[in-house]
């Protein structure tokens, strides 16, 4: 564990008590969590916020867009993503703060940036099983690979055994080093080398320069670190959902994803206006747009480890009640878009 | 008895010089039919010519049925026109110019005005003009449409590109599946 680059935690509106519950909690949490989390009133990284009372209630519906609100009450009155139960339990406090840490990782990007440090010496090491798994563990795929790279701010290449390097990271730019890439049209090489198992790909600390310079000699772009979280979770997810998720839990997308970042094809955007309207069920998705739910778990995946998804309460009203009134002209206007399109792409 | 064909159409808006005459002439298969007159005053600055009334452009489907494009003149004074274009489409695209003065403005403007549509017609967002990097970028739009709490598909386009508008078709009919 790195503890030179602690994660640090804030409070907003705590009573004493829960305060002191905290951070014996965090405490004792420590040792099952491998990064380092501190309380740092100064600049944090994640606000744990009382919405229990007056005050942190109003500091949440004022700032929980910024997304690194946790909020700490009895009941999650507020649909919160991030809810800790009162009183704060470790095991609870352990899995959310680990959740936090994969389905969040952006939230340490941006101050981290700010303290350079280039002899970090990190375990890359991690600690995976080969056995084909129902649920898709991020952390077995190059998905993991940019997340411990951008919680450790480590500048790193990514190769595979039989082709040159393929991908650079460089954290504290926020960004991401390879060939020019058509997200709408992405190679089958390409896929190949972002569903790679941690097990295919070796992984270099390398200094910043170095990769300045690589990126002059052979023309390499710049990206956004978000695009290959996002084709790595696509490709290597095969189907399978991420731990603690069903083809019957009910997803909303929180905006429209930027495909101009995000590795796509003309389903996704089907997929995506299902997601967008209003909350729907991953089976419904499936069900409504004739695709495959492997399809629609993948999209869900890498929206999911962007932070681009809001899980809504299964009891969600989610009954399509104009859906038979409508639906005529819907069908007529589909067809109509259908006949449009053909025209367009010469299908 | 008179035979009410309805009209098919798409329409285009979004501010001046966004775009939109250069969209519909890239898919339309007959010369876009227009208006265009040399700038006047102070917006003789951005563009040689501009919109007056409406751009008009075709697509003839499979059973000789017409698409027809239109394109709702850039500058504010002619706005009174744009509801009575909207009427009855089957889609609506925003176009934005990035690197307009303040675009994230002019993207308010057509939102505004448009805000009681945005249910019912689908709608998706162009951002134009991206390639010359002298906008906001992406983020912006992103965060102006958060703050408005409105949904919408939302692209850096380039209306000179033909897959790029076929993106925008694309999303719009997926807009119309989600009843
Ligand atoms: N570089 C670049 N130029 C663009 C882009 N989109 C449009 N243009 C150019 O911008 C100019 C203005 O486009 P128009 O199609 O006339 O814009 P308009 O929306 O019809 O403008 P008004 O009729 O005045 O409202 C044209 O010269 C286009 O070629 C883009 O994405 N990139
Ligand atoms: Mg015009």
């Amino acid at each position: 564990m790195d503890i030179t680059h602690p994660h640090n935690i804030a409070t907003h509106a705590l009573e004493k008590t829960d305060k002191i519950f905290l951070v014996s909690m965090l405490d004792i949490a420590q040792k099952n969590l491998d990064v380092y989390w501190v309380l740092n009133e100064d600049s944090p990284h994640i606000i744990f916020v009382n919405v229990d009372v007056p005050e942190g209630k109003a500091y949440w519906l004022a700032n929980h867009t910024k997304n690194n609100l946790i909020a700490l009450a009895q009941y999650n009155f507020l649909k919160a993503d991030f809810f800790l139960e009162k009183p704060i339990r470790v095991q609870k406090l352990i899995d959310l703060l680990k959740r936090i840490s994969t389905e969040a990782p952006h939230l340490f990007l941006k101050t981290e940036m700010a303290s350079k440090n280039n002899d970090v010496d990190i375990d890359l090491v991690l600690d995976y099983s080969e056995s084909e798994t129902e649920v898709f563990d991020p952390s077995l795929y190059l998905t993991g690979l940019l997340i411990k790279a951008v919680q450790s701010r480590t500048a790193q290449r990514f190769s595979l055994a039989n082709s040159s390097s393929f991908l650079f990271i460089l954290p504290e730019q926020d960004s991401c080093f390879t060939k020019n890439l058509d997200f709408s049209n992405l190679t089958d090489e390409q896929k190949m080398c972002y569903r790679s198992h941690i097990k295919d790909i070796q992984t270099e600390v390398v200094n910043a320069n170095t990769i300045a310079s690589i990126t002059q000699k052979q023309g390499l772009k710049k990206y956004p670190i978000e695009s290959f979280l996002w084709a790595s979770t696509l490709y290597a997810s095969r189907g399978r959902l991420l731990t603690g998720y069903s083809t019957k839990s009910v997803v909303q997308l929180k905006r429209w994803p930027d495909f101009s970042i995000f590795a796509h094809d003309p389903e996704h955007f089907r997929i995506a206006a299902f997601m967008l309207k209003k909350p729907i069920r991953l089976e419904t998705i499936a069900l409504k747009t004739g695709l495959s739910i492997e399809h629609i778990n993948n999209f869900f995946n890498a929206a999911m480890i962007n932070q681009l998804i809001d899980i809504k309460s299964n009891n969600e009203n989610i009954t399509h009640k104009q859906a038979q009134k409508e639906s005529t002209k819907a069908t007529e206007k589909q067809s109509l878009f259908k006949s449009v399109l053909k025209r367009l792409t010469g299908e | 008895m008179r035979i009410i064909v309805k009209e098919i159409k798409l329409v285009f808006t979004g501010s001046m010089g966004a775009g939109k005459t250069t969209a519909i002439s890239t898919i339309s298969e007959i010369p876009v039919v227009n208006t265009d007159v040399r700038t006047t005053d102070k917006a003789r600055l951005r563009k040689e010519t501009t919109t007056v009334a409406l751009d008009y452009g075709e697509l003839t489907l499979d059973g000789g049925q017409k698409l027809k494009l239109y394109g709702t003149p850039g500058q504010q004074r002619f706005e009174y026109m744009w509801p009575i274009i909207i009427k009855g489409a089957l889609g609506l695209i925003i176009l934005v110019d990035d690197a307009a003065d303040d675009p994230v403005a002019d993207l308010a403007i057509y939102i505004k005005f448009f805000k009681s549509y945005l249910e019912d017609m689908p709608t998706v967002i162009g951002i134009t003009r991206t390639d010359l990097k002298q906008g906001p970028g992406m983020p912006a739009y992103y965060d102006y449409l958060q703050n408005q709490d409105l949904q919408l598909p939302i692209f850096p386009v380039d209306p000179r590109q033909r897959e790029h508008l076929i993106m925008i078709i694309q999303t719009l009919a997926a807009m119309v599946e989600v009843v």
